[in-house]
């Protein structure tokens, strides 16, 4: 019963763990700016 | 080839891609976490901009494509299942109404340059209505075309590309269901499909995108690459870009996307019959691999070698 609780809590820390890594916090407008503009090639 | 591109990348990366909505197709399919549109054409930034405003606007598929053409939802409409066949159908059916139109242009245009400032200038105005117009006027029988020339009679329209379908006869476009769409709607208001204005062989665009994913933890998911390759073939730039894509974090899963037109000249392996243009997967570490021992010569060679035969990951 404990082995099978453990394996619980390890799954489910392993799915939080991934969920978190592929869902990164959003950007802000600002942020979404800066981030085209400073990506972006430089004219001329 | 959708199929096999959700088999072989990796959700959670980044995504890299040239050109306007058919990006979206390949984000909902391929799941990133950060998409990154990169395109020598200004006048692409400012159509991903005047798009990102339509998803903020619009909470389902029917919405935002009504919005885009146009053609107001009658008032008792609720949103039915289906697929882009089905919301193609139902909107056609939506008279289109220019007041509609215009007013849509109008309040997006205003946002952007409230929202977007550094991005957006005023004179860009014009550009963006001669961008978002032909929507409006065309509708769903919309045809690519270039400056000054028409619309190629084997380019599909608009519709048969979001109600296209691949081998298994399954439609797999941002608009065929309320998954994908609502995947990419969510990357969009979280501001995480970042359109960039660059040169694929240019200077710096693709190498400040590689120092920033790999300061961030990102792995490159999809590369689509159009068919630029072909123009810097031409442009002989072609090296250039391969040492820019060396750059780029990438990992076994990485895979390029490209779109080969044939026109029938030279009919591809992977061509379906009956079909003008290829889609085409590519493992990215495995082409770099070779451009490293031996460099392609010409186009040709590129688009024929080391290509992932569909069938294989189906």
């Amino acid at each position: 019963m404990k082995l099978r609780w453990t394996i619980g809590l390890l799954l489910l820390l392993t799915a939080c763990g991934q969920s978190l890594s592929l869902h990164p916090p959003e950007l802000s407008d600002a942020a979404f700016v800066r981030l085209s503009e400073e990506l972006s090639e430089r004219p001329g | 080839m959708i199929p096999s591109l959700r088999r072989l990348t990796r959700p959670g990366g980044a995504y890299l891609g040239v050109g306007p909505d058919q990006n979206f197709t390949y984000i909902a399919n391929t799941r990133p976490s950060l998409a990154l549109i990169v395109d020598v054409r200004r006048d692409n930034l400012l159509q991903h901009l005047y798009l990102k405003e339509l998803f903020r606007r619009s909470e389902n598929r029917w919405e935002y494509l009504g919005l885009m053409l146009g053609r107001p939802p009658p008032e008792d409409f609720r949103p039915p299942a289906g697929d882009a066949a089905v919301l193609c159908d139902t909107v056609r059916r939506w008279k289109p109404d220019r007041d509609f139109a215009v007013a849509t242009f109008e309040d997006v245009w205003k946002s952007l340059l409230r929202t977007f400032p550094g991005l957006v200038s005023r004179d860009d105005r014009g550009t963006l209505l001669r961008i978002a117009w032909p929507f409006f006027e065309e509708g769903l029988d919309l045809k690519f075309r270039s400056f000054g020339r028409p619309p190629r009679s084997s380019y599909p329209t608009f519709e048969e590309l979001l109600i296209a379908e691949d081998l298994d006869g399954v439609q797999n476009s941002y608009l065929a269901s309320d998954t994908a769409y609502g995947f990419v709607r969510r990357l969009q208001l979280e501001n995480r499909i970042v359109p960039v204005v660059g040169d694929l062989a240019g200077p710096s665009a693709l190498r400040k995108i590689g120092r920033y994913l790999a300061e961030h933890g990102y792995t490159v998911s999809g590369f689509y690459t159009s068919n630029v390759e072909f123009y810097l073939f031409n442009s002989q730039t072609f090296e250039r870009f391969v040492d820019n894509l060396r750059s780029l974090p990438v990992d076994d899963r990485s895979v390029l996307i490209r779109s080969y037109f044939s026109y029938w000249r030279h009919p591809h392996p992977e061509t379906v019959p009956g079909f003008p243009v290829t889609s085409l997967l590519q493992s990215l570490p495995v082409f770099l691999d070779r451009q490293a021992r031996n460099p392609d010569r010409d186009y040709l060679e590129l688009i024929f070698s080391d290509f992932v035969p569909i069938a294989s990951v189906r």
